[in-house]
């Protein structure tokens, strides 16, 4: 559905786009990461063709939006800017919308809309009254309007307060479950993308240094290894010494009475019966669970050394 | 109802809500029609009665460009600098409809605006003469046919500009071409304009060169390209 290949966007001598190349199908949820001016938002002006590739395509449905009007009928869009007129009412901001993509039942699909943002009881009100987490809603409401197969979101949530987060992210999770909408979202926050993406790209400098599905970059980047916690009257040290008399630990870390433990590629040892027999008490054994945070700063060190 | 629609009449009520912009215009619209009306002497007079046709012919097209300007900023500029022109982008309207259709809708108001100008005009030179003064057949044609077509070329020349250039080149651009322009037609209104007889053939060229502005107008927005406009926005 969206297929990017060798893109490239240069303005003046920056390079701001480096041979991206990216396939995303149909009800995928795919996220792309990266620090400010890592190329996300250029990347994402590239395909709704705002500008036009220095090489390289971006394609939607094999053919560049820019050229295809009719095409831009079936994609959404919510970019750092709602897209909403603060001289406009809540409801005269989607009636615009709705014209300008001639939807049929228009009336009726504005205010499902806003019933559903939950923005009926403000729907005469100017837009320039709302607070941002009712603009943020009012825009996705806007970018879903006209019942898109693609839609690509630049930073939904960001600056919203918990229970609107939530509330986008929810959406989005229908949309692309029950919709099959194939959704393209820039993001900084890790722990959206990782509740809501199927796939995502982590790019830097303009250039993707990743890209898989998180749980495959989570398995190609965690170390093995357990988390023990230990009653609160055991000594940490004695349990460290126990660990660390296993050949397969490659390392040990204490914190707070917790102490992880990597082992060694390959290696799994047994480590609770040595405990037990040491008269030391348990409370909590678990398999390592490296965050997306992690496994993102651990790509971008990486990146940033081999350079 | 075509996409071009859609953007004029969605920008005419966005104009028609901003209440403090409609007043000042409409405002500044009484003011000009008040001070001409009051200025016009006797010296133009055909048989004890004041010809009203010059100053009508350069004041309806000055107020239609003030206004014109004026307006072409709330509906092109403004939506770059609010960024939401980005998003207009992404939707199904061409470059070319969405400049139409803001033309359209700041044509409008700016040239109703101005025939409020020469409604006040006309009562105040009735009232000063006893009697309604009605302008001649070439001032008529001008009013009705050449200056909605001059404040449509203003508008479209400016609202290509406005586009394409960034938000600095637009300040200054005000300076270096309006700020002339209006000083020359009130000038010229206020002091030949009383005592001028405006002919068929005055009105024509007026219109010749409206048109020619027009098109020009239009055939710019060809080069106007989404990347300009979103690489310009504040």
């Amino acid at each position: 559905m969206i297929e990017v290949n060798n893109l490239t966007k240069k303005f003046k001598s920056t390079l701001a786009v480096d041979d991206i190349s990216l396939k995303i199908n149909e009800g995928e949820v795919f996220g792309c990461l990266g620090h400010n001016g890592a190329g996300k938002t250029t990347t994402m002006r590239l395909i709704l063709g705002l500008l036009r590739p220095t090489s390289g395509t971006a394609h939607v449905w094999g053919k560049p939006l820019s050229q295809n009007p009719h095409l831009r009928r079936k994609v959404g869009v919510l970019l750092e800017n709602d897209g909403l007129y603060e001289n406009l009412s809540g409801e005269d901001n989607l009636d615009y919308y709705a014209r300008l993509y001639e939807i049929p039942d228009r009336k009726n699909r504005v205010s499902s809309l806003l019933e559903y943002t939950g923005l009926d009881s403000r729907r005469k009100d100017k837009v320039g009254t709302y607070s941002r987490g009712m603009r943020r809603k009012l825009g996705l409401a806007r970018s879903i309007l006209h019942y898109p197969s693609v839609l690509l979101l630049d930073e939904p949530s960001a600056g919203l307060d918990p229970e609107v987060q939530k509330m986008v992210r929810d959406l989005i999770l229908n949309l692309a479950r029950e919709e099959k909408i194939l959704i393209f979202l820039n993001s900084h926050d890790l722990d959206e993308v990782e509740r809501i993406c199927d796939r995502i790209a982590i790019l830097q400098r303009g250039r993707v240094i990743a890209c898989d599905s998180i749980k495959n970059l989570r398995s190609a980047s965690s170390e093995p290894g357990v988390v023990i916690v230990l009653d609160e009257k055991e000594n940490p040290d004695k349990a460290a010494s126990v660990i660390e008399s296993f050949e397969d630990v490659e390392r040990i870390n204490q914190t707070n009475g917790k102490i992880r433990v990597v082992f060694k590629q390959g290696k799994s040892p047994d480590l609770l019966p040595a405990l037990v027999n040491a008269g030391i008490r348990v409370s909590e054994i678990s398999r390592t669970s490296r965050s997306l945070e992690d496994i993102y700063l651990e790509i971008i060190h990486r990146e940033e050394k081999q350079k | 109802m075509t996409i071009c629609m859609v953007i004029a009449r969605k920008e005419i009520r966005e104009l028609l809500s901003n209440r403090n912009t409609m007043l000042t215009s409409l405002g500044v619209a009484l003011v000009f029609a008040v001070i001409y009306g009051l200025g016009l002497t006797e010296e133009g007079s055909i048989g004890g009665v004041i010809s009203v046709d010059g100053t009508l012919f350069f004041l309806s097209i000055m107020l239609g460009v003030f206004m014109a300007y004026s307006l072409t900023g709330h509906v092109f500029y403004k939506e770059k600098t609010d960024r939401i022109i980005e998003t207009l982008l992404t939707s199904p309207a061409t470059l070319r409809q969405i400049w139409l259709g803001k033309v359209l809708a700041v044509s409008a108001v700016s040239y109703i605006l101005a025939l409020i100008a020469v409604a006040v005009l006309l009562i105040i030179t009735a009232i000063r003469n006893q009697g309604i003064v009605l302008p001649g057949g070439p001032v008529i044609f001008h009013i009705f046919l050449v200056v909605p077509v001059f404040i449509a070329a203003f508008v479209g020349l400016n609202g290509v500009a406005q586009l394409a250039l960034g938000m600095k080149e637009n300040r200054l651009l005000g300076f270096i071409i309006f700020i002339p322009l209006f000083a020359g037609l009130y000038g010229l209104g206020f002091s030949i304009g009383a005592v001028t007889t405006i002919t068929w053939l005055y009105s024509a060229l007026v219109l010749a060169g409206a048109w020619l502005l027009l098109v020009l107008a239009a055939f710019i927005v060809r080069f106007l390209s989404t990347e300009r406009i979103v690489t310009s926005l504040g």
